[in-house]
């Protein structure tokens, strides 16, 4: 295909450039639409009502046609909304990871078959972040692609997006009592998915997962009562939560945790309890801190079909067939079926972790040796049942990250560390060196965070 | 120290456009003015804003360590600004933060520039008192509303400090009236810290007659862009007039406008979009109807959030004719 612009339009099939002609000739100067080249018209562009980095651009063709807008900061238009799949004469597109008061560029391209249609280019600004949303200070570039965080302020949670410069280009504010601590993007990628609840004292009997358009539109929530951190998508949109969990041990109310799953019609059942592979008789952890087990961390497998859950006051991570609910692994130090070897680091009331090809990254919130805390990296020897550390890092200048807290290891071997509580991230070479800083200011703290690469399925450049 | 460097962010963004946004190609829509902005904007820069320096002096408790302390503050009857307050119906929240590597001396000049981040903190312990006492126990304190051993959190170390603050809200370090260093120390069995008066606490001055009048229309039918000058954290604006004051005698009061002015309009800053004048209310919620009297005219926009009282912007109206 060879592209031209309205201004400067070119229709490249010179057969069907006679035969129209003719026919307008033949037919007194009428068109005929299932001839004549696709047109772009009603081009309109404007800010999201509650999404003021969220641009809907509107359009309409003079026939069934795909298209897709292609789009950037100043004179760059290296962004693109996906092709549509499906031909229509009215469209609509999404310009999604923009930064706030940017002159947008964008440009739209129809097509229909052989023939394709692009608009020149226009211009439009980006609105300012609302006052509550927290001050980000930046050093250096992060990763090429999206971290999707929640911030947690006291009174307020945020969810926001955050582009490699460090710049929110998406945001959501929820002001209910209660804190969000993961987010994702949906498996669909036309939401973001946030958990609402209470991780500290009682868990919350009114949490909720919620789903929120990315245009900021539409809002609707499934009531889970005793939601936990941490939850996970799985391909055909069910949801996978951790969740609060009482038993009556001789007379006395414990609480452990289970695995739910949420259809995607909303319904909400058990899949999975702690009491399935542990006993509070023997694996009791080192502190009763919020109940028994404490699981903060969720992670799924679907090459395995398999969950990880982590436990904070248990100090181990196991490994959950999402079939059978039995655990096939423990690592820690209860419990556990694969322990340290002689001169690995015992972690300690961890939080998020990465399970690796033969290892897993772990945010290690007590472990190092006074109040520090640590990513540590270990291989696992399934001959032997033991974990040797692999690499490690500490913050420069130290940092205590006393709830939360996640790495993300990527293919080039660089790991992004959230210091969750201590509003810090960090992207970190294998070296040690760190790249890319971001801070919240004092009052702020990150929760769990998820990296996407693009936040279309797929880009039709 | 100047209060008006412009964050790097504002330079890279630009300004000019507001929370609406500008549409510069035909036949798109949205643009336009801001909602409420009928008449011409007037853009703030720098030479319309004052400066300050400041200076925190945060007084040092010494104290037992891993001890339950009796926290009381019978005696504040003066804020670090020198605002007179009620002791217990004033101070909603108690919070001990602790704070890493960082000197008492760089703590208080962080405070100065409002820049203490998250980072800074290794954790913190809160105790809502409701407004309802002047005296709360270390024990009582909570993080997250989950109890919290002071023997294991209140501890001897070169590496932390740890800060009281007093809020009046419930926000942790938000809307502070006094702050107070607690050091606990092996050579120390005091149990008691008693927090007194904080006229002595911050060191303020700020020049506002080097700065560059505002020219605004008598009828005040026009808006203020302060987006070139503040941070988008700042939350509420102030209109002030000053009858028979001189910018001069303001200066020296400048942590006191609110409570001096002759007559003030305020304005709840929710967006960057400017400020419509005649959008901003007096207390019975009376919108501003221009310009008249013999005195000063004071603007000023505040963020809420902040540690510093300091105003972001400060500027001098000069009302003139249409």
């Amino acid at each position: 295909m060879k592209p031209h612009t309205s201004e400067q339009r070119v229709p490249h099939l010179v057969p069907i450039l006679f035969s129209s002609l003719l026919l307008v000739s033949l037919s007194g100067c009428e068109e005929d639409p299932e001839t004549a080249a696709v047109e772009i018209a009603g081009i309109e562009a404007r800010i999201a009502d509650d999404i003021a980095t969220v641009i809907i651009v509107e359009w309409t063709t003079s026939r069934s046609a795909t298209g897709r807008v292609a789009f950037g900061e100043g004179d760059d238009l290296s962004y693109s909304t996906p092709m549509e799949t499906t031909p229509a004469t009215s469209h609509r597109a999404l310009l999604l990871g923009m930064p706030p008061r940017a002159e947008i560029r964008y440009r739209i391209t129809a097509v229909d078959g052989d023939d394709e249609m692009t608009s020149a280019p226009r211009t439009i600004t980006t609105g300012g972040l609302p006052i509550s949303l927290p001050e980000l200070t930046v050093q250096g570039t992060g990763p090429e692609g999206f971290t999707i965080v929640p911030v947690i302020a006291n009174g307020s949670s945020v969810v926001t997006i955050i582009d490699a410069g460090g710049r929110i280009v998406w945001y959501h504010v929820d002001d209910r009592e209660l804190d969000i601590y993961r987010a994702r993007l949906s498996r669909d990628k036309e939401s973001i998915l946030y958990n609402a609840a209470s991780i500290s004292g009682t868990p919350s009997e009114a949490s909720e997962l919620m789903r929120v358009s990315l245009d900021g539109a539409s809002i609707t929530g499934v009531p889970v009562p005793l939601l936990a951190h941490d939850f996970v998508e799985h391909e055909d949109g069910t949801i996978g939560a951790i969740a609060a969990e009482y038993r009556t041990i001789d007379g006395a109310e414990l609480m452990g945790n289970q695995i739910v799953e949420i259809s995607p019609d909303g319904e909400v059942a058990p899949v999975w309890s702690v009491w399935d592979c542990f006993d509070p008789e023997t694996d009791v952890g080192d502190t009763t801190d919020n109940g028994w087990t404490f699981a903060n961390a969720l992670d799924y497998d679907p090459a395995e079909d398999a969950y990880y859950i982590g436990f904070r006051n248990l100090s181990s991570i196991a490994k959950v067939d999402r079939a059978s609910g039995r655990c096939l692994w423990v690592f820690g130090s209860t419990a556990e079926t694969i322990s340290f070897a002689e001169g690995a680091p015992r972690f300690w009331h961890q939080h998020q972790f990465q399970v690796l090809d033969g290892g897993i990254l772990i945010f290690d919130n007590d472990g190092a040796p006074g109040t520090e805390s640590r990513v540590v990296e270990y291989a696992f020897d399934f001959s032997a049942n033991t974990a040797s550390e692999v690499w490690s890092y500490t913050a420069r200048p130290s940092l205590f990250t006393f709830v939360l807290g996640e790495p993300i290891r990527f293919d080039n071997g660089d790991t992004l560390i959230n210091w969750s509580a201590s509003g810090q991230m960090n992207l970190v070479t294998p070296e040690g060196d760190s790249t890319f800083q971001l801070n919240l200011s004092m009052g702020n703290v990150f929760g769990f965070n998820t990296f996407e690469p693009a936040l279309y399925r797929h880009v039709a450049l | 120290m100047k209060v008006i460097s412009i964050p790097l962010m504002m330079l890279m963004l630009g300004v000019g456009c507001s929370l609406t946004a500008c549409e510069e190609s035909s036949g798109g829509s949205g643009g336009g003015p801001p909602p409420g902005v009928g008449a011409a904007v007037i853009y703030l820069s720098d030479a319309n804003n004052y400066t300050y320096e400041s200076r925190f002096h945060i007084p040092v408790v010494e104290t037992a360590p891993t001890s339950d302390i009796d926290i009381c503050w019978d005696d504040l009857t003066r804020d670090f600004q020198c605002h007179e307050m009620d002791p217990a119906a004033d101070i909603g929240n108690v919070t001990l933060v602790r704070i890493r590597n960082l000197s008492e001396g760089e703590i208080e000049a962080a405070l100065s520039r409002d820049e203490l981040q998250q980072s800074n903190i290794d954790g913190y312990l809160n105790r809502n008192t409701n407004k309802e006492t002047a005296c709360v126990n270390l024990a009582d304190f909570t993080f997250l509303d989950s109890e919290v051993p002071v023997e294991d959190e209140y501890v001897v170390s070169e590496e932390q400090k740890y800060l009281l603050v007093l809020t009046t809200g419930t926000t942790i370090g938000v809307g502070a009236r006094m702050m107070t260093f607690m050091t606990p120390s092996h050579a120390s069995a005091n149990r008691t810290v008693a927090v007194g008066e904080g006229c002595d606490v911050l060191d303020f001055s700020a020049r506002l007659t080097a700065l560059t009048p505002v020219p605004v229309p008598s009828s005040g039918r026009t808006a203020l862009d302060w987006s070139d000058v503040a941070p988008p954290i700042v939350t509420r604006a102030m209109l002030g007039f000053y009858e028979g004051m001189s910018v001069r005698e303001l200066e020296e009061q400048v942590l006191d406008l609110m409570l001096i002015a002759t007559k003030k309009w305020e304005h709840e800053i929710d967006s960057v979009a400017p400020i419509p004048l005649t959008e901003m209310v007096d207390e019975d919620g009376t919108p501003f109807e221009g310009f008249s009297g013999e005195g000063t005219w004071i603007f000023s926009v505040q963020c809420g959030q902040c540690r510093n009282p300091a105003p972001y912007l400060l500027t001098v109206l000069a009302p003139e004719g249409e």
